[in-house]
């Protein structure tokens, strides 16, 4: 659940160890969050996949 | 040669600021007389003019939220809704009145329908109230929180489409304006906030009505040889224009400017909340005072500014947490039910109970308690039009421009890219412009509030209208204390977030 309007964050992920990503991400305030990865393989194909991140408590 | 004016002695400059006022009163702005905009808006079919775009945009927000993304902040249909129209509908009312009723799109629908399907039945005697559209109202707040309408594209398009289907059931049924007046949940939003609003439809000069015979602005004119032809409508909502007071129920639909032979109505300037402070005999309504249902509404539409606020901040969590392990409750349809409960009915019954047996032991008014309370009910609307105001003005700002990623994400979404990629990054203004506006609008609010109370202590004891005054202004304070608490808390909402 996530409410329109807000502000997305947006972070670019870089390969620590083959076929492994970190990107560092800043929950900028509480509630629900979706993570939208916009992936591009490596023979250009692009693949989307999103991720609930649910209760984020506020600081 | 320079030269001083003399003195005026006190007696002269009272008759001048007398004049000054009765020039002011005499001489109110007029909307329908500034160019291009006047023109537009008496041309007899201007608000079939601003309701085909709105109508158009509906249509948009169904298929997209039925069929488009089903994440809410790319999807237009919750953008839209939850952004966008919530924050320019309370801006119109600030700004200038009720705009979003003249340009509404279920009412273009049922209009069109109108022409072949021809209502029969007059609406119940007993349902001529407004209890209905405050139990929407307030249905609406609580399956908002309940389904999280904002994230829900799907939801959102359902919304509309209901609206769509009750408006044509009811106006396809029933005579006038039936729906607008009786069953419409935002329809009393609009008519209530825009007690506030500084422009209204009202008469230029009522010597004029006086001597009029025909009464078109409420009759409407039909065709002499047919008279099931209406040639101009007159006003749906039952308001007689010489008799007309303020905004409550009008939508600014302008059939009476267009149905008055002496073109005699016009969009005036008025003092914001003028209507609030004083109870006369009002056309289509009565007074203020003799309306509990009217009261209720003013009360529902502050109490409830306070719970959709206090939705989205992180409090609401722990008291909801508290709740379930108290009561051992499990349904969150419970828990809320509880905390709505609480504050659009115990938290107002209690307050302003106090404050009206306050106002009674005090400063003497004879009236019963329950009389005061509703009489005085009115001036709280000002106050939580503030916090709607700080609200939907707070998503709207902050969320401006995100109209644009989701509009070329829809025309991508469609395989015709012609607005190019989405530029995500596109939000709206920074929180640092917008939280002084949200302060502002409170305290306009606040000020709004503290001058009608103030307007019906002196009317109610001519001894004691500061005592009369003193626990409505009390309470006024304490509930703007609520609302900046509020807005200062930790919001805990939902927002989106990308990674590439």
């Amino acid at each position: 659940m996530d409410h329109p309007g807000m502000a997305p964050v947006f972070s670019d992920a870089v390969e620590v160890s083959p076929g492994k990503y970190q990107a560092p991400l800043n929950f900028t305030m509480g509630g629900d969050w979706v993570v939208l990865f916009h992936i591009t393989l490596s023979d250009g194909r692009r693949v989307e996949r999103q991720i609930g991140v649910k209760g984020v408590e506020s600081n | 040669m320079t030269g001083t004016t003399p003195p005026l002695s006190p007696a002269t400059e009272q008759d001048r600021l007398g004049e000054e006022e009765e020039f002011l009163e005499a001489q109110p702005f007029d909307l329908l007389t500034v160019p291009v905009i006047g023109p537009l808006l008496r041309w007899r079919h201007s608000r079939t003019f601003l309701q085909i775009p709105l109508f158009a945009v509906s249509i948009v927000m169904i298929v997209e939220g039925l069929l488009g993304p089903t994440l809410s902040p790319k999807n237009l249909a919750t953008v839209l809704t939850w952004v966008h129209f919530r924050g320019a509908l309370v801006l119109a009312i600030l700004c200038a009145g009720n705009l979003f009723c003249l340009s509404c799109p279920f009412m273009l629908a049922r209009n069109f329908m109108r022409k072949w399907i021809h209502p029969r039945f007059t609406w119940p005697r007993r349902l001529r109230n407004k209890w209905i559209p405050i139990a929407l109202f307030v249905a609406l707040l609580f399956s908002y929180e309940l389904f999280g309408l904002w994230a829900s594209p799907w939801l959102t398009a359902w919304i509309i489409v209901g609206y769509f289907a009750a408006v044509l059931i009811i106006d396809g049924l029933f005579t006038h304006a039936t729906f607008c007046k009786y069953v419409c949940p935002i329809g009393q939003f609009n008519f209530i906030a825009s007690t506030t609003s500084p422009l209204e439809v009202a008469v230029r000069d009522h010597e004029v009505c006086d001597g009029c015979g025909t009464k078109d602005c409420i009759r409407g004119r039909r065709e002499t040889s047919s008279p099931l032809v209406v040639l101009q409508r007159g006003c749906e909502l039952a308001l007689f224009q010489p008799a007309k007071v303020g905004n409550m129920d009008c939508t600014f639909c302008l059939d009476c400017v267009h149905a008055c032979p002496h073109d005699n109505v016009g969009i005036l300037s008025r003092l914001p909340g003028a209507e609030l402070m004083s109870d006369p005999q009002r056309s289509g309504i009565g007074r203020f005072s003799r309306r509990n249902d009217i009261a209720a509404l003013a009360i529902v539409f502050c109490f409830g500014s306070l719970m959709n606020a206090f939705g989205m901040v992180s409090p609401v969590y722990t008291v909801e947490d508290w709740l379930k392990r108290s009561l051992h409750l499990q349904s969150q349809a419970a828990v809320l039910g509880i905390l709505f409960t609480a504050v659009i009915v115990v938290e107002p019954a209690l307050l302003l109970g106090l404050a009206a047996w306050i106002t009674r032991a005090w400063a003497g008014v004879r009236s019963g308690w329950l009389a005061i309370g509703i009489r005085y009910a009115y001036a709280l609307s000002p106050l939580g039009f503030g916090m709607w105001l700080a609200h939907y003005g707070y998503h709207f700002f902050t969320g401006l421009y995100t109209i644009v990623p989701v509009t070329q994400n829809a025309f991508a979404e469609i395989g015709w890219p012609i607005l190019g990629d989405p530029h995500w990054t596109l939000v709206g203004l920074p929180k640092t412009v917008v939280e002084p506006l949200e302060f502002g609008f409170l305290l306009l609010g606040l000020a709004g509030s503290l001058l009608v109370a103030w307007r019906l202590a002196q009317d109610d004891s001519e001894k004691y209208p500061v005592r009369a005054f003193v626990p409505w202004g009390a309470l006024c304070v304490v509930l703007f204390l609520c609302c900046v608490w509020l807005m200062t808390q930790p919001m805990d909402m939902r927002a989106t977030m990308g990674a590439g």
